[in-house]
């Protein structure tokens, strides 16, 4: 895009690349496909930030049911962050809990919407389809289920010995120097740093739920998968909670052809903060755009942290949220 | 004058025990499927998915299929994710070293024809313009279902060519 | 004697491959299962070799090939002499020597990753060796000689007396039993498998032959078990055979219940169990006995 604001990183230059031939309606599925495993989540923020440009509300209930299938989409994150960090350390079995777990979710969602990870559910003004998650008792079943088998994650992970030696004093990150290069996700609050974009209650129910973010004090490899593991069992109770509470109405709100003004919308992922830039130019096709992901802002966090050896690196990079699953050479 | 072989004048030739011996020991294939993954730049829907086969939900283990690091030991090439400009060097040095007779998979639709990014600029349209296919599977993230089936299709192709092969080699 | 001798290196040399393979097959479903899955067949291993050769069927190898068969020799050289019922050192010392020749194969196949699996090698052999030696010691002091043969015809069950080392052999983390565990941070897992291992550069034919190197080497390490549970009597051989396959499943198992610890502590582990309880083994036999 000529003239383009938005400091341009690798997704950001594809997404801009993409803009210039869809209009803002197709470029929601676009923004699910920027990152596979976290799509619900991008093209919730795409989004939210088409709206807050054209100062759009978006009706409770589809608030409700964003919610909803945020937190399952960051359920499976984290767990398939866990599944790699267990395989990294060499524990084969924590690792296949944890996809057997990440497996539990999926069907979840195929249940509620189709399909596994790229949902195709947002639209900007709501959602596109309703979901009516109290009357199916098998989801929350299902959800309980999880519940449990997280809470055994959970135990091993507290418990097991070894796994705490190889993971504690790794990749010490200080609560000050967390903060100063404004971290997010589970490097800030692994290091105590109690900052979550959900706290602010832009997007989403999560002012109606209660929410506060999951903190660990440790700063090392271990407290970050700590923050991972709770997040995990603090989504599944947050999705009960917005099952129960979810209110009728409408789900999507009359969304205007053209797009006038700038917006940026900020959503939080499983590995920190997601950042979308619009700029609308009075027709449907967008100006400006930009993306910037969790991984590639917590990238400069790196030369911060402390204490690994070069071996440990892909670990360290994987509890940060800057590598998703351990890639092949 | 067309010349017609007089066929009623053919003896049938029966292989020989000694013969029919060798062929079984030279045509006694293992059932062994060496399957190398090269995930391009990509969304990583693809790559997760195919993790997923290696995963207690969907084991491909037990359908004698090994996921190796090596591409000199495989028998089929499984493609995901955008091929672009860096990537396709990589790709193609990848593909020199599979040894004769493997099968390469496209799988997910970023592979196959490029996708939803297929108008974007420094996009291959697919991993056919750098390496010839010989599978290709739908699907955006593609299914582990999708997955199986097409290493599955691979074994059965595998399998089918080397029969030939070897009612060739017979034949001379 | 002779014929008795030449019958059972024979048999050695052509049936150890497969009982290695197998062996490895039931330790790969072993540990599947606990992992939940349903994991390989058990003759997959062997499937999966056999596979390797024949694709790798018309390939030449330069020196790397070389030292791989030099390699391949001396596991079955060490296999023939422990199953001819010589002397089990030199058994030990010849496998060891085997294993210095295949690390000198993947150093001089050349690449980064080569070189990382010959380490790790390296490792597991030095990390091993304490408790294969303390088992001769122990078979030594409680049997009265360093043979083979001695100690599988005519001495007692050698099992509940050294039942310390027969526990240290197993359990053992570094246990040549298990996959490698001197994992140098990238492991050796279901996805990168044959990646930072030494077959890393080495070509088809030369991979499946370290493969089966390593088969032969299980084999020896099985026949130790054997030994343990033998008297000369016929009627503890089932028992032993039945050893060797309980044993083999717990190989699967243990893999499971932990962590790969890193490389300090593995060879502090195994070190100081060889020591400590190889030790107290040792004085509790010749105290008692």
């Amino acid at each position: 895009m000529k003239n383009s604001m938005f400091e341009t990183t690798e997704s950001s230059a594809v997404f801009q690349n993409l803009a210039e031939h869809k209009d803002y309606r197709q470029l929601v599925y676009a923004a699910e496909r920027m990152y596979g495993t976290g799509g619900f989540g991008n093209s919730l923020a795409f989004c939210v930030a088409v709206e807050g440009a054209c100062n759009v509300i978006v009706p409770v209930r589809a608030q409700y049911i964003r919610t909803i299938l945020m937190e399952l989409s960051m359920m499976q994150e984290n767990l398939l962050r866990l599944a790699s960090i267990a395989e990294a350390i060499g524990y084969d079995r924590l690792s296949m809990m944890c996809w057997s777990e990440r497996e539990y979710v999926l069907e979840i969602l195929e249940k509620l919407t189709g399909n596994r990870m790229i949902l195709s559910m947002c639209c900007a003004g709501g959602v596109r389809r309703d979901l009516n998650i109290k009357e199916m008792p098998e989801v929350m079943d299902e959800i309980d289920n999880i519940i449990i088998k997280t809470q055994e994650i959970r135990k091993v992970f507290e418990t097991d010995k070894q796994v705490i030696s190889r993971l504690k004093g790794l990749g010490y990150l200080s609560e000050q120097e967390a903060g100063e290069a404004s971290v997010t996700g589970p490097g800030a609050k692994g290091s105590g740093i109690a900052d979550d974009r959900r706290m602010l209650g832009s997007y989403g129910a999560y002012k109606y739920l209660d929410y506060s973010p999951v903190v660990e004090t440790g700063g090392d490899c271990y407290a970050r998968c700590m923050v991972k593991v709770r997040e995990v069992i603090q989504s599944a109770k947050l999705v009960r909670k917005a099952a129960e509470k979810m209110p009728e109405g409408s789900i999507c709100a009359q969304m205007p052809d053209k797009i006038e003004g700038e917006w940026i919308a900020r959503v939080e992922q499983a590995d920190g903060m997601d950042t979308y830039y619009i700029k609308g130019k009075g027709s449907a096709f967008l100006e400006d755009a930009g993306i910037r992901k969790a991984g590639e802002s917590n990238e400069k966090i790196m030369y911060r942290v402390v204490n690994y050896s070069p071996e440990d690196e892909s670990l360290v990079r994987l509890t940060l949220g800057i590598d998703d699953c351990l890639k092949e050479r | 004058m067309s010349f017609k072989p007089d066929l009623s004048k053919l003896k049938s030739v029966k292989p020989s025990a000694a013969s029919r011996g060798i062929r079984a020991v030279r045509s006694f294939r293992p059932e062994s499927l060496w399957v190398f993954h090269y995930d391009g730049s990509g969304c990583d829907g693809c790559n997760a998915e195919y993790l997923d086969c290696l995963s207690p939900a969907w084991d491909i283990e037990r359908l004698a299929v090994r996921n190796t690091g090596n591409p000199a030991y495989a028998d089929v090439l499984l493609v995901t994710g955008l091929i672009d400009g860096d990537n396709a060097d990589e790709l193609t040095q990848i593909y020199d070293q599979l040894p004769k007779g493997s099968k390469v998979i496209a799988a997910g639709a970023c592979a196959c024809t490029g996708g939803l990014f297929s108008e974007c600029r420094g996009i291959m349209a697919g991993a056919d313009s750098i390496i010839p296919v010989d599978i290709y599977t739908a699907g955006c993230a593609a299914r582990p279902e999708a997955f199986i089936d097409a290493i599955m299709m691979a074994k059965e192709q595998i399998e089918k060519e080397a029969e030939l092969q070897e009612d060739a080699d017979d034949e001379e | 004697m002779i014929i008795q001798m030449i019958i059972s290196v024979l048999a050695f040399i052509l049936l150890a491959p497969f009982i290695g393979g197998i062996m490895t097959g039931i330790s790969s479903k072993a540990s599947a299962r606990v992992q939940g899955r349903n994991g390989a067949d058990i003759f997959q291993p062997l499937s999966d070799t056999m596979a390797l050769l024949q694709k790798g069927r018309n390939e030449n190898s330069g020196v790397q090939g070389y030292y791989v068969k030099v390699s391949l020799f001396f596991h079955i050289f060490a296999g023939a002499l422990f199953f001819a019922g010589m002397d089990m050192l030199i058994a030990i010392s010849c496998m060891g020597l085997g294993i210095v020749f295949m690390v000198l194969a993947a150093y001089t196949s050349g690449t980064y990753y080569a070189r990382i699996g010959a380490d790790r090698l390296i490792r597991e052999m030095v990390a091993a060796a304490p408790m294969m030696f303390m088992a001769a010691i122990g078979f030594y002091v409680y049997c009265g000689s360093f043979d083979v043969r001695d100690v599988a015809l005519n001495s007692p069950v050698g099992f509940i007396p050294l039942i310390g080392i027969f526990a240290g052999f197993i359990i053992s983390p570094c246990s040549k039993l298990r996959k490698s565990s001197f994992d140098y941070r990238m492991p050796h897992s279901m996805y990168q498998r044959d990646m930072d291992s030494i077959t890393d550069a080495f070509n088809k034919k030369d991979a499946a032959l370290c493969e089966i190197a390593s088969w032969y080497e299980k084999t020896v390490l099985y026949g130790f078990i054997f030994l343990f549970f033998s008297n000369g009597r016929i009627w503890m051989i089932p028992v032993g055979l039945a050893a060797c396959l309980i044993v083999c499943v717990i190989q699967g198992i243990l893999e499971n219940i932990s962590p790969v610890a890193d490389n300090k502590r593995a060879f502090k582990l195994s070190w100081t169990a060889a020591l400590i309880i190889g030790v107290i083994n040792l004085l509790v036999v010749y105290i008692v006995v």
